[in-house]
């Protein structure tokens, strides 16, 4: 495969997702100066048996740096993907997929800005910069009443506030990118700031051969400044702008975008209560143009959010807490804009949600925890109709001993913006709706139980958690009709059930050189919609039965640590055809059911070696690494094709990505 | 050297992906019939099959069927006339105790003003056949191509007048590599043409209905699925009444 047919193979895979400090009572942030920046030390053994929410899940940032990753870069949505509950879209993608829903009923959250189709290179990379991130917590059974518009789960990520006493800058050289940053007091214990870039380099290099004058970069700029107005109020401004250009010659280009700004003031009334005001803008974009083959082609979309979020906070007593808040938001989607010849054509509406929320948590015994939520929202779409709904929530954890603990729980959610996608991978230019007369909010009842447990000394835990969840009005293009079809979503696509259920497995090892965890999900997921195969009910594309991922890290001396990752998982459900019939040009495929076939199973070994140097005045870091250490070839793709030297006149084929990806990166920091 | 360095990981990079066949489990499914129906000026032309196992190793043979064309009167009509733009026509095909039908309009020609052989060397190195078509005026119209090398069907797309309303459409079949055409290996003979071949480009002006189908059926092996119903009764297939025009090309080495 030449260089050329690389990038091609790249920019043909859609045709083939206050204050970063804010400490509440569960969330304890301790400050280390080292590469490792802010480490989140806040879901101890201990913690994971305590909290009485299901489906919580913070991201260790500290052990994302060690874990094996894709070309060196440090991606928090591929390791989100060794959590249980939580599968990879495909071999390719950084995309995500938790309890059986889509990456599209997913929200991910920036400093409480939504963020769309955050990834690099069609999704291979996500948009955060990990040095430029510090809290990130996953909700994929009971998402607080804080959150709304997302049926599956709620990522929330917090821009890292920039050191009020000391200057640090450094950067890092990897395969792929670069990246640097700055961060420092603008006003010692006052205002800092902090400010990472990160960029791809590869076409620096393409000015000559097969890729000259080919576009292939990707960028994100992330800055923050925080203000200490007084000991009772703080102000935070966070940006992030990042953005992908792809081009062949001057027949094609392709960019998206993801742009988001938050403003924060968190005012403290006293020791036990506080509030937080947000206003945030955001905007996803993205953009197609081709001239060629006859065709002068122009394409855009975009999905804009602004508004304001009031969350005010009180811990009444050390047993009953409270959230509660409003929330106004405007937005503008536009589905798609086509541009052919001398016609335009449009698909654009816009909308204003107001929610309003109350979550409480009461602990009436020292071994009972109840927690109870409630969010009510009017989505009020132009000229169509305006929907209400309420999402009511409901948790409890009985601690049975100081070591075990059992939860249970409930939760109904809901979402306005929907993504439909042609592929099982989600990809830039995928289309989106909102919610109208035709299109119906998705609606989600999840059930959930659980059991938590450790060891007295801590050195390892468990949990097990079920699930069952049903949601209502699901949407998938008819049969025969694709994202080009048609201008008007409406026309195109048609609306069903989808179930999953399943069981998830963990057990950590959290002390001594070596750490590390075990996960593994049984899973089901199913959707039924009018339509589509015949309207019975049938496997989703996103159901893998079995998931498995094991992590080891260890520490071999002060200076060099190892990691492994193993990932197993059940091939993909597919359509894939089931007998053949002549027509015009050669065979046409008959296809008897929807994903009514597997992939082969899917596994991958990774490795990566850090050596840490702390000197006096600077830290430096060597990563070296191995992804798909022993060149499984998982399937990417999986394709029907003619092949007249076949007696049968057919052969099926499978593409494979990323088979032994070499690594190495060096970051300094000062 | 940095750019060397380079280099070398993007051969790396590359060497990571592979396409490779594979064996594969297929299921089987008891034959459903297949039918595909063109209604021109010339009359109509029918094939009816049925599907096969995806192991099977001959080509379909055609099965017996009753054939009937009525037109918007009701009125049967015989299949070798002459077909009348703006009629509507109804063919039913009876197999066996299964009957099927389908309703497609007769729609009024387009005019193919030029259409050329050339080989992009700019660009993509790609040889297309390029084809100018007066669109008919004062329609919203959809279009069929069809392109025959020595009489057999090589290549068909499907586009409309969008954009280029009552002007001149022009499309670029893309048709083979250099590459491919250099090669010349025996799994990609039907991709390449050589010198000498015979080619005639068809272009109907089609109906809506007939449209989609075609659409969907263009869609059906890259987003697997079945395309969507052209005829009632549970074949596969179609029936396509369209007015045609077409031209003919050879094909030189040199072109």
């Amino acid at each position: 495969m030449t260089s050329k047919h690389f990038l091609l193979t790249l920019l043909a895979l859609p045709a083939m997702a206050g204050m970063a400090q804010v400490q509440d009572s569960t969330n304890m942030i301790k400050r280390e100066f080292s590469l490792d920046e802010v480490v989140v030390s806040s879901q101890s053994a201990n913690q994971r048996v305590n909290m009485a929410k299901l489906g919580e899940q913070k991201i260790d940032l500290l052990q994302l740096n060690h874990i094996p990753s894709l070309f060196g870069e440090k991606d928090i949505f591929r390791s989100l993907q060794l959590l249980p509950g939580v599968k990879s879209e495909g071999e390719a993608s950084s995309g995500f997929q938790v309890r059986g829903g889509t990456s599209s009923q997913n929200q991910i959250l920036l400093d409480k800005t939504t963020l769309y189709q955050a990834g690099h290179l069609m999704g291979l990379f996500s948009t955060f910069n990990d040095d430029a991130i510090t809290n990130a917590t996953l909700y994929k059974g009971m998402i607080p009443a804080q959150y709304g518009g997302a049926t599956s789960s709620v990522l929330t990520v917090d821009t890292r506030p920039g050191d009020m006493y000391e200057y640090h800058y450094g950067g890092t050289l990897g395969l792929l990118s670069a990246k640097v940053f700055a961060e420092g007091p603008i006003k010692e214990d006052v205002s800092s700031f902090l400010i990472t870039a990160r960029r791809s380099y590869a076409d620096m290099f393409m000015q000559s051969g097969d890729l000259k004058d080919s576009k292939f970069h990707f960028y994100d700029i992330n800055a923050r400044v925080d203000w200490r107005l007084s000991s009772k109020d703080r102000l935070a401004f966070s940006v992030l702008n990042g953005k992908d250009v792809l081009g062949m010659d001057d027949m094609m280009d392709m960019d998206w975008s993801n742009t988001s700004l938050s403003g924060r003031w968190m005012h403290y009334f006293s020791d036990n209560m506080m509030s937080t005001f947000t206003t945030y803008y955001s905007s996803f974009d993205n953009e197609m143009g081709m001239e060629a083959m006859g065709m002068d082609y122009d394409q855009n979309g975009f999905i804009r959010h602004m508004g304001a979020n009031y969350t005010w906070q009180w811990f009444q007593t050390p047993r009953l807490k409270w959230n509660a808040g409003l929330q106004s938001d405007h937005t503008w989607l536009r589905s798609a804009e086509w541009t052919v010849g001398n016609t335009t054509e449009r698909d654009q509406n816009n909308a204003w949600e107001h929610s309003a929320w109350v979550d409480t948590e009461w602990k009436p015994l020292t071994s009972l925890t109840l927690s109870a939520g409630v969010r009510g929202s009017v989505f009020a779409p132009e000229d169509h109709k305006t929907y209400v709904t309420v999402e009511p929530r409901f948790s409890t954890s009985w601690k049975v001993t100081s070591n075990h603990s059992f939860k249970m729980g409930y939760s109904n959610t809901s979402q306005n913006i929907h993504a439909i996608m042609s592929n099982a991978t989600s990809m830039p230019f995928n289309r989106y709706t909102m919610s109208s007369d035709v299109v119906k909010p998705q609606r989600a009842n999840q059930f959930s139980l659980g059991y938590t447990g450790k060891t007295d000394n801590e050195h390892y835990d468990f949990s097990v958690e079920g699930y069952y969840k049903f949601t209502n009005n699901v949407y998938d293009y008819c049969d025969g009709k694709n994202h080009r079809s048609d201008i008007h979503m409406d026309n195109i696509i048609l609306g069903g059930d989808s179930r999953a259920y399943g069981v998830e497995f963990q057990a950590h090892k959290n002390n001594g050189r070596l750490t590390g965890w075990v996960s593994y999900t049984l899973s089901w997921v199913e959707n039924q919609i009018e339509g589509i195969n015949g309207g019975n009910w049938y496997t989703a594309s996103n159901d893998r039965r079995h998931d498995l991922s094991v992590v080891a890290i260890y520490l071999i001396n002060r200076k060099w640590d190892v990691s492994t990752s193993w990932k197993y998982n059940t091939g993909q459900a597919l359509t894939a055809p089931s007998g053949k019939y002549r027509l015009t040009d050669g065979w046409q495929y008959y296809y008897a059911e929807r994903n009514g076939y597997r992939a082969p199973d899917y596994h991958r070994l990774g490795i990566s070696f850090n050596r840490t140097a702390v000197h006096d005045r600077y830290t430096s870091k060597w990563s070296f690494g191995l992804y798909n250490v022993y060149g499984q070839s998982n399937p990417f793709m999986i394709l029907f094709e003619d092949d007249s030297t076949k007696p049968t006149g057919v052969k099926a084929t499978k593409i494979s990505l990323l088979k032994f990806i070499p690594s190495v990166s060096y970051s300094i920091k000062f | 050297m940095m750019k060397k360095f380079f280099v070398a990981i993007w051969t790396v990079l590359s060497l990571a992906s592979c396409k490779e066949e594979m064996d594969f489990d297929y299921h089987t499914v008891a034959p459903i019939d297949v039918i595909e129906a063109y209604l021109t000026q010339d009359g109509l032309d029918i094939q009816v099959t049925q599907t096969t196992d995806m192991e099977c190793t001959t080509l379909p043979q055609q099965v017996d069927a009753l054939v009937t064309l009525t037109d918007q009167d009701g009125q049967a009509i015989d299949p070798d006339s002459t077909a009348v733009p703006g009629q509507t026509y109804t063919l039913q095909v009876q197999v066996g105790d299964r009957t099927y039908s389908s309703t497609a309009q007769m729609c009024r020609p387009a005019t193919i003003e030029s259409a050329t052989l050339t080989w992009d060397d700019g660009k993509t190195d790609r040889l297309f056949c390029t084809l100018q078509i007066q669109d008919v005026q004062g329609e919203e119209n959809h279009y069929c191509f069809r392109m025959f090398r020595n009489g057999e069907v090589y290549k068909w797309g499907v586009f409309t007048d969008k954009g280029y309303e009552d002007g001149i459409i022009e499309r670029n079949i893309s048709c083979m590599s250099r590459d491919t055409y250099e090669d010349n290996k025996p799994e990609d003979q039907h991709k390449i043409l050589h010198d000498g071949d015979q080619l005639r480009v068809e272009v109907l002006t089609i109906d809506q209905h007939s449209y989609d189908y075609l659409y969907s059926l263009s869609l059906s092996k890259r987003q697997s699925y079945n395309p969507i119903c052209n005829f009632e009764g549970g074949c596969l297939g179609y029936f396509i009444a369209g007015g045609a025009v077409s031209v003919e090309l050879v094909f030189h080495d040199n072109e």
